[in-house]
């Protein structure tokens, strides 16, 4: 009766928690959060968020299909509309952190002219649907109590604040530092990180530096009672951390592969085939959800995005993807999720067991992966043999776009400039005879007007 | 130039109340999460009284002497929209 599979990554809440069937998935909603659902539902504030599609809509579903007579503390069951692809802080750009940090105090602000507030502001209640961010986690609101703080305003500054003020005054590749940190980066390390400069800005100053002092001043001392918080003082802390983040800024400039396609060796008339045969590889594979790794700033992506076929372009570069998710937020893009991943040491999982944040790979197979451009970097640039890099794409895909560039091809040659060429089997017969161990290949298109050769595979 | 300094004015005028609010008696053993908590009574007089300045500090420039280019701006604006109503009623 009961195949209901709780999440890895819900657990912590005692008001319910989220469960998989056939894959599909459902919240379970426990009877101890009954006034506080209710009071989500009928105060409008759902019906506000939902219409702003700021919430994750849902519907309510029999729970006696999924807990039978074993139902004695569930108030209800209910069907949230279905995220395609689930990410992480850590793989966010600059400005995707941005959004989902402003995405959540819109929502308290929101919540508390209802009566309503956020108990957490954790960085994995938003995720990315349709281009935006929303808010995936319907049982983070309770009742608001006059007087009180916000509970969750030392975890909106470890989530949201600390990650993006190292991200814009220090160094955009901070942000996997919330991969060492589940619950946020401690503000005691993000304030000795952060540059002096930042204590002169107030807003730093009080929600990073003078906080993370408070929190070290009263970590082992006995204290008072809690002072009572009006709701307009309440307000304007939002407010305030909303002035912090709008604030923060970065700028994405010129890095290897910020300014990519304007130094490719592809002509126009080639660039315009390459696409042609991907497009016509997309329509036999039909697949339902493609990943393009090394997508750069998500020029290939587009192909099946465009077409409705959810992509999610996957890059290195921190520039790459900001640039791709600033085109697709612009451009009002659905199907395109751009995220940050290093290939050869992609995102692992994490928290719990390790299973709380599913790794990269734990996220597929999915229907297909494109890897263009990218087999001279990862054997050549990373050493890394054939076998290897058609065993992770077989973990994967399920058909494979792979477009293998020969030595002859100038941007190999750039990249054997200053080293010693130790790869005498990288050549095309021995890349296929590796890749046809765990694929089938469908289909091989020479790409005219340059040295390359587009595969389509199948996997055995 | 002058909002910064107005910044750094008020932000000055906040640590000297932050220090006055520090809690310093009883209860019990705290994690840092409550000494967020704590820290956010100060926070809230901070960031309410930035937050009232922020809403009455145009009215206050307009009574402190640039009222003047605030008419100036009306006056524009009416002779825009007269225009507007010329090339509709054309």
């Amino acid at each position: 009766m009961n195949q209901n599979k709780q999440h890895e990554a819900s657990f912590r809440d005692n008001c319910g928690y989220v469960f998989v069937k056939d894959n599909v998935i459902y919240r379970r909603v426990n009877s101890v959060y009954k006034k506080n659902y209710d009071l989500l539902m009928e105060s409008g504030l759902y019906k506000k968020l939902v219409d702003k599609k700021m919430l994750v809509p849902h519907v309510e579903v029999d729970s006696m299909e999924f807990f039978g007579s074993d139902n004695r503390d569930v108030y209800k069951c209910i069907k949230p509309r279905q995220i395609p692809y689930i990410s992480y802080p850590y793989e966010w750009s600059f400005s995707q952190y941005k959004d989902a940090a402003i995405l959540t105090l819109e929502i308290q602000k929101m919540a508390l002219e209802n009566g309503m507030t956020l108990k957490d502001a954790s960085a994995y209640n938003i995720q990315f649907f349709e281009g935006k961010p929303v808010f995936i986690d319907t049982l983070s609101f309770e009742k608001y109590e006059k007087g009180k703080a916000w509970i969750a305003y030392q975890q909106f500054c470890q989530h949201f604040l600390a990650p993006l003020a190292l991200m814009a005054y220090t160094d955009v590749r901070l942000s996997v530092l919330m991969r060492d940190y589940i619950d946020g980066i401690p503000l005691d390390l993000a304030s000795q990180i952060l540059p002096m400069r930042t204590r002169f800005k107030p807003s730093i100053m009080m929600h990073i530096h003078m906080h993370a002092k408070s929190q070290k001043k009263y970590a082992d001392k006995k204290v008072g009672e809690q002072k009572s918080i009006s709701a307009f003082s309440l307000n304007a802390i939002i407010d305030g951390l909303q002035n912090a983040v709008q604030s923060l800024k970065w700028n994405p400039v010129g890095t290897e592969w910020g300014e990519y396609y304007t130094f490719t060796n592809y002509s126009d008339s080639a660039f315009q085939t390459k696409k042609d045969i991907i497009k016509s590889y997309i329509q036999e594979a039909n697949p339902q959800m493609v990943w393009d790794i090394g997508a750069n700033n998500g020029e290939f992506s587009a192909l099946s995005s465009e077409k409705g076929i959810f992509t999610v372009a996957y890059d290195i570069d921190s520039v790459a993807v900001e640039k791709g998710y600033l085109r697709a937020r612009e451009s009002g893009e659905k199907n395109l999720l751009p995220l940050f991943l290093d290939l050869t040491n992609p995102t692992p999982g994490i928290g719990w067991q390790n299973t709380e944040r599913s790794s990269f790979i734990d996220r597929g197979p999915v229907d297909m992966v494109y890897a263009l451009a990218l087999i001279h970097h990862i054997s050549i640039s990373h050493n890394m043999p054939f076998y290897k890099v058609a065993e992770m794409f077989a973990k994967i895909s399920k058909w494979l776009v792979i477009e293998f560039v020969p030595k002859e091809d100038s941007q190999v040659q750039k990249l054997l400039q200053n080293r010693e060429d130790i790869f005498p089997q990288y050549t095309k017969e021995y890349f296929e005879k590796e890749f046809k161990k765990y694929f089938e290949i469908h289909r091989a298109d020479k790409v005219e007007g340059s040295l390359r050769t587009l595969y389509l595979m199948k996997k055995i | 130039m002058r909002i910064e300094l107005r910044k750094s004015f008020c932000f000055i005028i906040f640590i000297v109340g932050l220090i006055s609010l520090t809690p310093d008696v009883t209860y019990a053993y705290l994690d840092a999460a409550t000494g967020s908590i704590i820290f956010q009574a100060v926070v809230a007089v901070i960031a309410g009284a930035s937050f009232f300045i922020r809403l009455y500090w145009k009215k206050l420039k307009v009574f402190f002497g640039s009222s003047k280019k605030v008419e100036e701006k009306k006056e524009i604006e009416i002779q825009s929209s007269t225009t507007e109503e010329k090339y509709e009623s054309k």
